[in-house]
């Protein structure tokens, strides 16, 4: 038997336990793939003195497992990631810079996710074959089998080229003397300076729009055929026939048990935002982490490609904890099983 | 009525702010990647020196025409009668951006500094320059541990940087007493004198800078009051920016199909410069059947060079190593030319030539790397005129270095764009032909030919500029005529798609400069 408040912990040392363990493979695989950080990042000219001078300061020089354990060290006491041979400063910078902005170009797609695949699941359920619910379906699978970049290049084309709504890319930057958490709009807002605030907001709508269609088109399937199962049951028969109002069958008897399969699809959705934001981030040159995460790959840069496995490590565990308790928190079942 | 004096002159005062404000003008530019850094010590990439000649003096600067050496913070220097010591004397009343003076200890500092990091530019100095001394504020001496020729013109790599700035927001780091050198002071900010200063970098999205208005040399007023340099790479970006007014000038590195469209918008001019750069397709000598000079010279002959300059039109033909354009080119070098009777009897002579099915060739270019894929399936068609098979393999630019580690490991041919680093023959001979520059991207040849290394070592220590010259006509020939390391296809061209409504620059206007990324210096932009 365990408690609540015991499983979370449980979940969380498993979380950090699989963490370590890909942290190490990938500090491992990093040292085996042929050719050298240091000289690539320093080029052919500099002298192999100084490369090895950086190669020591770095433990390039030193077994795997002394480097990762420096490094672990580095991260557990004093949250350096160490140095990033692509941008040439802190990988900690680089996270502190560059992650808040994909955070917020994520929670922008995923309250568009929520609120409109919900919605148009629940609107589909409740007009079940009707030409409303043919719509939406045939709309949500279109949404399901493009990809987010023919969105992207679709929307750039449309509203920011020739309608000229949008802007084409890019993000303003924030000065210094408003920067609470890296996020640009956010930030904005919190300090009065809501001509930035708009100016944030119309650079993040279409990026988020272009990453969150698919992520909508497939939450409102799956909410839809939840729905539908639980339409067919017992209860919610007994409840229009005792004349319970329809809207309070909708809104409390229907709802929430078909938010648990929705609920798990969101989370991991979510989750997802980061690792499909690589090609959006790209096309709308949005300085955000996943475009700064596919750089570091692409460069070969050991502490910056730890770092981002590490953070995106880190986001999928968050999410399944939260999908987890949120699921607890909606089904009895599970809180019961939970703590049985 | 007093009060009402007051009031209108106020507004008045309010009005010539706004108009000002107002008059303000920016150049929108595109760039590949913004640099690596701002410090001057530890950048050498193109990207890096576009930004880095607006932010910094140097005591030499490059001639618009043939990049000769000019004064510059430098009014005048000398050099001893065994070449080994060189004074520099100083212009009065060149102030940092901060307003400090510019004296000789900042000179010394950073050359000093340049040479302590060991980055970038640096091993244009390291093992040369054994001191640099200051004699009063304006004179400043450095002494060489041995002649070098081309001393002068690498110079245009010392960027002057401010001592005092720097040796204030010093860092922890691997320096000593230097702590960090200022290296991380100045990956964000500039320390300089030029006619820009950085007003906001962000590492990989965009660099801004604003025009110094005390610069010593004046700058127009019709140059550009602020330069935002963003980075973007994707053609469809920069087709759609430029459509719909959002960027002044693109990046010269388009493929021809983006710059077709770009050049049919209304407005939009292209600008033409050279750039000190060679296509190569790189041969190892040391791996079979490359490694047999007549298999290489079949190579040679079979290329179609029309066709590869086809594919990068308004591209100079290539006869060696070295740009026709650049100080130390050999005037009568010949060179090799497409004929297929000629490579046929060239192939007849090697050894391989009754095993051409066992030696198929890997053929290995970069991704992404503008039209070069183009270039390489021309050369697989070639080859295959002469039975030779050639397998194209597209690398990602890591791995491409990575493959250059060892002989075994580098490929038959790979195809890339190298560059002078500063404005001679010997900077490209030394780095595609040195023993001491093997293992990197730059050498698939492995050469490690005595001969060339005893040529090149004498050629860089020789001051007297003829001289200097006719030994670097000598290793051409000796590189092309007797040893083909190498298949020379045409100069490099950038082409800069640009509002020609918006601004006019030397380059747009058929003046380009000499060195291509002082093109880019935007003292010399007028906006209109």
């Amino acid at each position: 038997m365990q408690s609540m408040p015991v499983f979370v912990i449980k979940r969380l040392l498993y979380g950090v336990l699989v963490l370590l363990v890909l942290s190490f493979v990938i500090f491992s695989f990093i040292r085996v793939i042929p050719g050298d950080p240091v000289r690539m990042s320093l080029g052919p000219t500099v002298s192999e003195d100084v490369v090895e001078r950086m190669r020591s300061d770095l433990y390039f020089d030193r077994p795997v497992v002394v480097q990762y354990g420096h490094w672990l060290q580095g991260v557990i006491l004093h949250g350096d990631f160490g140095q990033s041979l692509y941008t040439k400063r802190a990988v900690a910078d680089d996270i502190a810079e560059f992650l808040p902005r994909t955070i917020e170009l994520a929670l922008l797609a995923a309250v568009m996710i929520l609120v409109f695949g919900i919605l148009l699941g629940t609107i589909s359920a409740l007009f079940r074959n009707s030409w409303l619910d043919n719509t939406v379906r045939l709309l949500s699978y279109l949404g399901v089998v493009t990809p987010p970049y023919a969105f992207a290049i679709l929307f750039m084309l449309v509203f920011a080229y020739y309608w000229k709504v949008f802007p084409l890319g890019g993000m303003p930057s924030l000065p210094p003397e408003i920067q609470s958490t890296g996020m640009v709009a956010f930030d904005a807002l919190i300090h009065g300076r809501f001509d930035l605030f708009g100016d944030a907001l119309a650079h993040l709508f279409l990026p988020a729009v272009s990453l969150s269609l698919g992520s909508i088109a497939y939450q409102a399937r799956i909410h839809r055929s939840s729905m539908i199962d639980n339409i067919g049951k017992d209860y919610i028969a007994f409840a229009n026939v005792v004349g319970v109002r329809r809207r309070t069958v909708i809104s409390k008897h229907l709802m929430k048990p078909s938010f648990i399969p929705s609920l798990t699809i969101f989370g991991l959705q979510v989750a997802s935002l980061l690792g499909n934001a690589f090609l959006i981030e790209v096309m709308f040159r949005y300085p955000g982490f996943s475009r700064y995460s596919l750089s570091v790959i692409m460069a070969k840069d050991p502490y910056g490609i730890v770092a981002c496995t590490l953070i995106f490590g880190v986001v999928f565990a968050i999410a399944n904890i939260l999908i987890d308790l949120g699921i607890a928190g909606l089904d009895p079942r599970v809180r019961l099983r939970t703590t049985e | 009525m007093k009060r009402l004096s007051k009031t209108l002159v106020l507004s008045l005062v309010l009005l010539m702010m706004v108009g000002a404000v107002a008059m303000a003008t920016t150049l929108r530019t595109t760039i590949t990647a913004t640099p690596e850094s701002l410090d001057p010590a530890v950048t050498s990439g193109e990207n890096d020196w576009k930004v880095a000649v607006n932010l910094y003096d140097f005591l030499v600067y490059p001639s618009f025409e043939d990049a000769s050496p000019e004064a510059s913070v430098a009014a005048s220097w000398d050099v001893s009668d065994d070449s080994l010591t060189w004074t520099f004397y100083l212009n009065e009343g060149v102030t940092f951006h901060d307003g400090s003076e510019l004296t000789a200890s900042d000179v010394k500092f950073s050359m000093d500094r340049m040479i302590g990091i060991g980055e970038g530019y640096a091993y244009f100095f390291a093992d040369r320059v054994a001191e640099t001394r200051v004699v009063d504020d304006y004179t400043v001496v450095f002494e060489l541990s041995e002649p070098f020729g081309p001393f002068l013109v690498t110079l245009y790599r010392l960027a002057i940087v401010n001592e005092d700035l720097v040796m204030a927001n010093l860092e922890d780091g691997m320096y000593g007493d230097y702590g960090d050198y200022g290296k991380g002071y100045l990956l964000t900010s500039d320390a300089g004198s030029g006619p820009y200063t950085a007003s906001d970098f962000r590492i990989r999205n965009y660099v801004q800078m604003s025009k110094y208005d005390n610069y010593w040399q004046g700058v127009s007023e019709t140059a550009p009051d602020v330069v935002i340099a963003n980075e973007v790479l994707d053609a469809a970006t920069t087709k759609m920016m430029m459509g719909s007014d959002e960027i002044d000038l693109a990046h010269g590195r388009q493929e021809m199909t983006t710059l077709n469209s770009l050049a049919q918008m209304d407005d939009v001019g292209v600008a033409f410069f050279p750039e000190m750069s060679v296509n190569f397709f790189m041969i190892n000598t040391k791996k079979a059947p490359t490694d047999d000079i007549h298999f290489r010279r079949a190579m040679a002959y079979a290329t179609d060079y029309s066709a590869m300059m086809a594919i990068y039109p308004d591209s100079p033909r290539a006869l060696g190593p070295v740009p026709s354009h650049v100080f130390g080119y050999a005037d009568d070098l010949v060179g090799y030319e497409y004929n297929l009777e000629l490579a046929r009897q060239e192939l007849a002579l090697s050894p391989y030539a009754d095993q051409l099915s066992q030696y198929p060739i890997d053929v290995s270019y970069i991704q992404g790397n503008g039209d070069t894929a183009k270039l390489c399936l021309q050369f697989a068609a070639n080859m295959a005129q002469i039975g030779i098979t050639a397998n194209l393999v597209e690398k990602p630019w890591v791995l491409f270095c990575n493959q250059e580690e060892t002989i075994e490991t580098s490929p038959h041919v790979t195809n890339l764009f190298a560059n002078c680093s500063y404005p001679e023959a010997g900077a490209i001979l030394e780095l595609k032909y040195a023993s001491w520059t093997v293992g990197g991207w730059n050498q698939n040849e492995w050469l490690q030919d005595s001969e060339f290394d005893a040529m090149i070592t004498e050629a860089l220590v020789t001051v007297d500029a003829d001289a200097r010259a006719a030994l670097y006509s000598s290793m051409q020939y000796h590189l092309v005529d007797e040893l083909c390391p190498s298949i020379y296809t045409f100069v490099s061209v950038l082409k800069a798609a640009y509002r020609s409504d918006v601004f006019s620059w030397p380059a747009g206007e058929g003046s380009p400069h000499a060195i291509a990324e002082f093109n880019f210096n935007y003292r010399f932009f007028e906006m209109i």
